[in-house]
């Protein structure tokens, strides 16, 4: 049994008068430890996949399972403890707490777990150690994606789920933030699936997801992922 | 503007329609304040005014002391400008309800004035009719006008109006020391209906010249009750009085005029009518003198036969059963007596009988004795006959024995002559027979023969025949004398029995006389036996009679014991009330002669009071103060809430255009100017303030008024106040809204519309994070708990967050403040005046007395009656009574008690006078008078000063010697010596406080009160704790003010509070989103949006207590009774409550939020920032 599994999961949205259907019928599997990319164009669904891993959002039909436990018919509570211990999130747009620094934004997702690291040295291994005091909005775009990425590994999380981790960012620094994404799913074994329409980053991945309206078009496993510094888009 | 601009001005409403309204609810929250508090003074006063002219309100009152004639009145009438006038009755006395005493809310017995009601125009009027005569015209609220002449109507005041007067209650009137149905009808009343009128506004109803001096109450009465010839006063309305507004001066210069002139003739008025009154009068007071002094013997004569009918009985009730007991055994003792007299007299009866009896026997036998000699007076008459027979037969035959004798011997001689000589003739021998006187047969037949012889013989012929006559004769002779012999025998027998006869009589005669005897004795005998039988007779009726007389007697007695030992217990007593009454009533009769003597004395300084309106109505120039007062307040108040709404507007429209930043952009790079950009914020700002102030004008209106007036009519008895919805405070508070939140709105979007388009467009850049204050101190920043220290930095960078929740949870809790302490500032007042351990007033009883005594005069006997009650433990005597004091540094008049203890030194056993300031325990000083702090305060008077009080007209200047701690009421304390100095008498102490021994229940109280009143001598028994329900009134009564005032304040922390926290959830709406994604709880959610709520709350709460203190002292002013000193602390658990409340409203907010927050979606914090 492989760590994620989606089986045949469904997620419609009513839309004023619209029913729209997110995901239709989603299946596969990631296994653990693996760098997981959800690649598609906008609309295509890989958001609402991710938020349905995530524990953001209920599927209307369909299995999902993580480390063998389904979490598609969890209650509420159940949801919460799975995002709190389970899933370390890592948004596009930082989503850093502008009123508290750097430190206390990672400080902010440390004391949920009981099993978190310390947050400067989680700030130390992103490169941060000396702006730890800093407030988001001293902190430029990558540094404050470092300071997420610090944040949702704080907690020590089984996945880390990045929606767009580079979406905002320029070249150069979104290859950082790859690069370190990328470091970390090597180092602590964390399971992290990424989703991107950049199909470039493709190769990074050991595994890659394509979506397209809602469906997954094509599920590649790659035995060789190439070093991100090689890529290029 | 541009349609598609406004559409989405409307579409914008519809979605933040939270927003929206908490500017509408804010803006009207604010210009209800606004509008309803500058409504309420105009409105106060409109209410007066229309009510003056409802009520046909006096313009000018005439109080004469000598009374107004219908004289008076027509004089008066002809001044011009005078349109109408009407004489005015009334009498006061005191006041009973349902056959109960009533003390008044000070615990002095109730004072009543009687008013005179015309019913028909009463009626008249309440029929629509306006009829101008009719002055001062009660309104009925409830119930009907009296239809009959012992049927009255009554206001219903909360502070003076006795619960008691209810329709259908029985109202008693009674005179002060006198008999009030002299001056009316009737003395009973049904209450028929409620009224209010303008004569008596306010709680306190002025002066009296009975009681205390206070009058308690009045009630209207059909005027055909009273019997007065003259008015009491006279009410006068002047020609064109409506035009001028009550209480402007114009009205006063309108008025001032008229009250000169009236006063300028009213010497000659008086004069007029004191002339003869004073003749009246004299002849009264002279006619009451008699009657006095009628009375007093009369009383004096009642009083002794009294006290020996009290003698007898007790005496009875004690000595009787000895005395019944002797009774009886003196009759037993009659009874055995007369029994043993019967018999004696039967004994003597039985021997008086034996006595009758013998002599009937001696009587029966004198009688047979009588009766066997009763034939001895025939047997001697017979005798007596027969002896006369024998004697006659004895004659007869001696005479025939002489005659024969003499015939024989002549017939011898003739025979012996024949023998010798035969020669004698015939002749011879017949002259011999016939010589011989012999008459006879023999004679006659020897003649014959002899002569027939001689014819024929002779001698021998003649002896011949002779010889045998003479033997024949012989033997006649013989037989005669044998005959004598037997006669003279019988004679002899006959005379023997005849003697016996006689003998016999003459026994008879003894025999008669013995019977005769005998009869008298017998007769003697029966009268003694009968008149014995009599006396046995006579003598048992009498001695039944006698017995039966004394069974009566001992009945009789017996009853009357029995009655007297019923009585025996009560007898003193009501022996005692039957004297007080009849005291009473010499006294009454003496007060009366007083009351006239006064009166005629004080013809002399009659006098008329000119009233207007300030004293005429009672009330009237309090109220304009109120009015005032509230005028001043609402200067103040309303421009809270328009700071808290211009703020929350400011708020609010900030984020709408911070929302729509990037449309803001597009518009501008459409090409937009900025004034149609920022239109759509203004027409956005304008539509919520428009409709806020609207509904904010007619709420502030409506309500304001009527909540504020309803705190006052604890004070004054006015109509509803009438909702004006003003014009004026209409368009300032709308116009003032409006600029308001428009400029508000302007200001918010002004630095958006500055910066340029493509920034515009852009997302902004992340707000600053700024290191607060606090974190300047590492080592008590570090102490703080993480989420403490990001609570703090969020709630203190937003600044314009910060002030607006801080000072709109500081006006909730100021408001709160002010709420609570004003029923503490009342209660505390009532705490240290009457509950503490070291109140000031620790008597537990006030006995009010029927009447005044100089206890070095005469001994006080109720005095007496109080301390024999087991309840009591100790008692002082005192004089009270009501002046209006003065002082030369203040123009307020103050109802004020002067109090005179009997003992200086045991004052502070019923009264703690302390220094109000320093604490400190006075003793009636001996240089003048200690008064109450209030009543200093409102004088403005001190230590060394002087407040004048007025006896009689004449002002009397009392130093102030110190001043005291008091809460209720005004009191000038003095010693008994300072006031025979001042005052030139010694006080008549007319009220007795009292101290329980020991805790008594309330029944206890109510049996000991009953027990109280039942004598004569004590009129009314008030309770320390009766006092409390007078301020369960006051405080019932300001529980609306406080109510609205929690509600305003709550209404302001929902409005603000949750007008923040919506806007900044929606600010904050993607860091909420990523917290929960980053697996917060929906507790640690709320927790960490909502500790800043409670953050801002704990620092507003914490300055509104504060400021709340200020806002308690402003509302306190406002709301203060006169006879009332307000604590001015708010109390521990006032603040303590209020922090909590705000808290709670704080936590409600949070609440209702949390619903909100729950449904903040996670995808939320996917999206960009816009």
């Amino acid at each position: 049994m492989s760590f994620i599994e989606f089986e045949s999961v469904h997620k419609r949205y009513q839309s004023g008068e619209v029913m729209i259907t997110a995901a239709d019928g989603v299946s596969f599997s990631i296994e653990k430890g693996e760098f997981c990319l959800i690649v598609g164009a906008s609309g295509a669904g890989k958001s609402t996949v991710l938020n349905m891993l995530g524990g953001l959002d209920a599927c209307n039909d369909g299995k999902i399972r993580v480390a063998g436990r389904l979490i598609n018919n969890l209650d509420e509570n159940a949801l919460i403890e799975y995002r709190r211990y389970d899933v370390g999130f890592v948004f596009q747009f930082y989503n850093l707490i502008p009123n508290l620094t750097a430190l206390e934004n990672v400080e902010l997702a440390s004391q949920l777990s009981k099993k978190s690291f310390d947050p400067k040295v989680m700030l130390k291994k992103v490169g941060l150690a000396d702006r730890m005091d800093n407030f988001p909005s001293q902190l430029s775009g990558g540094e404050q994606q470092r300071v997420s990425i610090a944040r949702a590994l704080a907690k020590n999380p089984k996945i880390l789920l990045c929606d767009e981790p580079t979406g905002a960012l320029d070249y150069k620094t979104g290859k950082q933030i790859l690069k370190l994404l990328r470091k970390t799913c090597r180092e602590t074994g964390t399971t992290v699936v990424v989703i991107t329409h950049n199909q470039a980053l493709a190769d990074m991945a050991d595994r890659i997801i394509t979506m397209r309206s809602g469906k997954v078009i094509q599920i590649a496993v790659n035995d060789r992922p190439v070093p991100v510094d090689l890529l290029e888009w | 503007m541009n349609n598609s601009l406004f559409k989405d001005t409307v579409r914008t409403i519809s979605r933040t329609s939270s927003r929206f309204f908490s500017i509408v609810a804010i803006v009207a929250l604010g210009i209800s304040f606004f509008a309803g508090m500058n409504a309420t003074a105009p409105d106060m006063l409109d209410t007066a005014e229309k009510y003056y002219i409802d009520s046909n309100a006096t313009d000018l009152r005439i109080i004469s002391t000598a009374g107004l004639t219908d004289d008076d009145i027509e004089v008066l009438k002809t001044i011009q400008g005078i349109e109408q006038i009407s004489g005015e009755k009334y009498v006061d006395g005191k006041i009973k309800v349902n056959g109960e005493n009533l003390s008044d809310i000070d615990g002095s017995q109730l004072t009543v004035r009687v008013m005179g009601l015309d019913t028909k125009k009463a009626i008249a009027a309440e029929n629509g009719e306006d009829d101008r005569t009719y002055i001062n015209r009660p309104q009925l609220i409830a119930g009907n006008w009296p239809t009959a002449e012992n049927q009255c109507v009554v206001d219903q005041s909360t502070l003076s109006t006795p619960e008691e007067f209810q329709i259908g209650s029985v109202i008693t009137v009674e005179g002060e020391n006198a008999d009030i149905s002299v001056s009316l009808k009737n003395t009973e009343y049904v209450i028929t209906g409620i009224i209010r009128t303008p004569v008596f506004m306010s709680y306190e109803r002025g002066a009296t010249s009975i009681g205390t001096g206070k009058l308690g109450t009045f009630i209207y009465a059909p005027a055909e009750n009273f019997t007065a010839d003259y008015y009491s006063s006279a009410l006068i309305k002047l020609a064109g009085s409506a035009d001028h507004d009550p209480y402007s001066e114009e009205y006063d210069k309108f008025v001032a005029p008229y009250t000169e002139f009236i006063g300028s003739i009213a010497d000659e008025r008086l004069a007029s009518r004191v002339e003869p009154l004073k003749a009246e009068y004299s002849r009264k007071v002279a006619d009451g003198e008699k009657e006095y002094a009628e009375t007093k013997v009369a009383v004096e004569k009642q009083i002794a036969e009294g006290e020996q009918q009290v003698e007898t009985i007790l005496d009875m009730a004690q000595n009787g059963d000895a005395k019944l007991a002797e009774y009886k055994a003196q009759y037993n003792e009659k009874a055995t007596e007369a029994g043993n007299a019967i018999d004696e007299n039967k004994l003597e009866h039985s021997e008086q009988y034996a006595k009758w009896e013998e002599k009937r026997n001696e009587y029966n036998e004198a009688k047979a004795l009588v009766e066997k000699y009763s034939t001895a007076e025939t047997d001697y008459k017979n005798a007596v006959t027969q002896y006369n027979v024998a004697k006659t037969q004895v004659t007869t035959f001696s005479a025939t024995v002489s005659y024969l004798e003499n015939l024989v011997a002549t017939t011898r001689s003739a025979v012996d002559q024949l023998d010798q000589s035969q020669s004698n003739s015939v002749g011879d021998i017949i002259n011999r027979f016939e010589t011989s006187g012999l008459v006879g047969a023999e004679v006659d037949e020897i003649m014959a023969q002899i002569n027939s012889l001689t014819a024929v013989g002779t001698a021998e012929e003649m002896a011949a025949y002779l010889e045998p006559q003479l033997q024949t004769l012989e033997e006649k002779l013989a037989a005669t004398k044998a005959d004598l012999a037997q006669a003279n025998t019988e004679l002899a027998d006959k005379k023997a029995e005849l003697d016996e006869a006689a003998k016999l009589v003459e026994k008879l005669k003894e025999v008669k006389a013995s019977l005769a005897g005998a009869e008298e004795e017998l007769a003697a005998a029966e009268k003694e036996l009968t008149s014995a039988g009599y006396d046995i007779q006579l003598g048992e009726l009498e001695v039944l009679s006698q017995l039966s007389d004394l069974k009566n007697q001992i009945t009789n007695y017996e009853t009357n014991l029995q009655l007297a030992k019923a009585k025996a217990p009560t007898v003193q007593q009501e022996f005692e009330e039957a004297k007080a009454q009849a005291l009473s009533k010499l006294e009454s009769a003496k007060t009366r002669l007083q009351d006239a003597n006064n009166f005629l004395l004080g013809l002399d300084d009659a006098k008329w009071y000119v009233q207007d309106r300030d004293e005429a109505l009672t009330g009237y120039a309090e109220y304009k103060a109120m009015a005032d007062r509230t005028r001043a307040l609402s200067l103040i108040f309303p421009w809270f809430f328009f700071i808290v709404a211009a703020l929350v507007c400011l708020n609010t429209m900030s984020r709408m255009v911070e929302d729509e930043r990037t449309q803001l952009g597009t518009l501008k790079a459409l090409g937009f100017t900025e004034k149609e950009i920022v239109k759509k914020y203004i027409v956005y700002a304008f539509i919520a303030s428009f409709f806020g102030s609207i509904a904010g004008t007619f709420l502030g209106f409506a309500v304001f008024p009527t909540a504020i007036t309803s705190a006052f009519s604890i004070m004054f008895d006015m109509p509803p106040v009438i909702i004006k919805y003003q014009l004026k405070y209409a368009v300032i508070g709308i116009l003032l809204s409006i600029l308001t939140t428009v400029g508000a709105s302007y200001f918010a979007s002004r630095a958006s519309l500055r910066t340029p388009a493509s920034a515009l467009m852009r997302p902004k850049a992340p707000k600053i994070g700024k290191r607060i204050f606090l974190e300047k101190f590492p080592k008590l920043w570090s102490k703080l708990s993480f989420t403490t220290k990001v609570t703090m930095r969020n709630v203190f960078r937003n600044k314009k967050r910060f002030v607006m929740a801080v000072i709109g949870v500081m006006g909730c809790t100021s408001l709160l403040v002010a709420s609570f302490g004003l029923n503490n500032s009342i209660e505390t007042a009532f705490d240290k005046q009457f509950t503490n351990e070291d109140s000031v007033v620790c008597y537990d009883m006030q006995v009010i007395l029927n009447g005044s005594f100089d206890p070095t005069i005469t001994e006080c006997k109720p005095l007496t009656i109080v301390n024999e009650q087991s309840e009591v433990g100790t008692s002082m005597l005192n004089y009270m009574k009501v002046y209006n004091s003065t002082s030369a540094f203040s123009d307020e008049k103050m109802e004020t008690y002067l109090f005179v203890p009997e003992d200086s030194n045991a004052v502070s056993d019923y009264i703690r006078l302390r220094d109000s300031k320093t604490g400190e325990s006075l003793i009636l000083p001996s240089n003048g008078a200690v008064i109450t702090q209030k009543l200093a305060k409102k004088l403005n008077v001190g230590v060394g000063d002087s407040v004048t009080i007025k006896l009689d007209d004449r002002p009397v200047n009392i130093p102030v010697a110190a001043i005291a701690e008091n809460y209720t009421f005004h009191y000038l304390f003095m010693s008994k010596e300072v006031y025979a100095s001042l005052f030139g008498s010694n006080p008549r102490y007319n009220y007795i406080m009292a101290n329980f021994a020991t805790n008594i229940s309330d029944q206890q109280k109510a049996e000991l009160s009953a027990r109280l009143i039942d004598n004569y001598e004590i009129s009314s028994v008030a309770f320390s704790t009766d006092v409390q329900t007078m301020f369960e009134n006051v405080l019932n009564s300001l529980n609306f003010i406080s109510l609205i005032m929690m509600i305003c304040a709550a209404l302001l922390a929902f409005i603000v509070l949750y007008n923040l926290s919506t806007i900044n959830i929606h600010e904050r709406i993607k860091e909420i989103a990523t917290i929960k994604v980053l697996g917060f709880t929906k507790a640690e959610t709320s927790a960490y949006i909502f500790r800043e709520n409670l953050m801002l709350t704990v620092i507003g709460t914490f300055i509104g207590l504060f400021t709340g203190i200020g806002l308690h002292r402003m509302v306190i002013a406002v709301s203060e009774v006169d006879v009332i000193m307000f604590g001015r602390s708010i109390g521990v658990m006032g603040f303590i409550l209020s922090a909590v409340l705000s808290v709670g409203f704080s936590l409600i907010v949070n609440l209702v939020l949390k619903r909100t927050l729950n449904r903040v979606n996670m995808v939320e914090s996917l999206k960009s920032i816009e």
